[in-house]
């Protein structure tokens, strides 16, 4: 069973998907309020938490470290 | 690192700050956390070219202290070895 974009934001430490797959796949929908028209790109509204310093953020690339998306892992692995 | 290029290096990082949240800014227009960092940060900004600008000269063109001349020119151009 290949994993789709959203069971692998839901996997745990162990690549195993957070939750045992159900018979028929999680709907992507589940994750979006429910008037969420199909057929339509949706990107999820950032909302503010922490924030890198200014140093840090300027060698992240990003002052938000939910996007900080290295191309490459780095040593620590998986981001 | 000598100080100009600690204050370089500090305006650079403030610039990018302001960067990244303005870009915030522009979806989250009323978002009152990121309106102060954004505050602080131009703040602290500002004080860092200020005293760039008082110690080396302009960082950028529209910064050239006129009451010398037009001394943007007396700079290093980019593509000149001691420019970059």
């Amino acid at each position: 069973m290949d994993y789709g974009y959203f069971d692998i934001m839901q996997m745990n430490a162990a690549g195993m998907p957070a939750t045992e797959p159900k018979n028929k796949p999680q709907r992507p929908t589940d994750r979006f309020p429910a008037e969420t028209p199909l057929g339509m790109a949706y990107v999820p509204f950032q909302t503010m938490n922490t924030m890198y310093d200014p140093e840090e953020g300027l060698e992240r690339g990003t002052i938000y470290p939910e996007l900080d998306f290295p191309l490459q892992y780095t040593e620590e692995g998986m981001p | 690192m000598n100080e100009k290029d600690m204050l370089m290096r500090a305006i650079k990082k403030y610039d990018f700050a302001l960067y990244e949240l303005n870009l915030y800014l522009d979806t989250h227009p009323h978002c009152s956390n990121a309106l102060a960092y954004f505050r602080k940060y131009k703040d602290l900004r500002d004080k860092a070219v200020e005293e760039y600008n008082k110690k080396y000269g302009p960082v950028t063109a529209d910064q050239t202290n006129t009451d010398e001349g037009w001394k943007w020119v007396d700079e290093p151009w980019p593509w000149q070895k001691e420019g970059n």
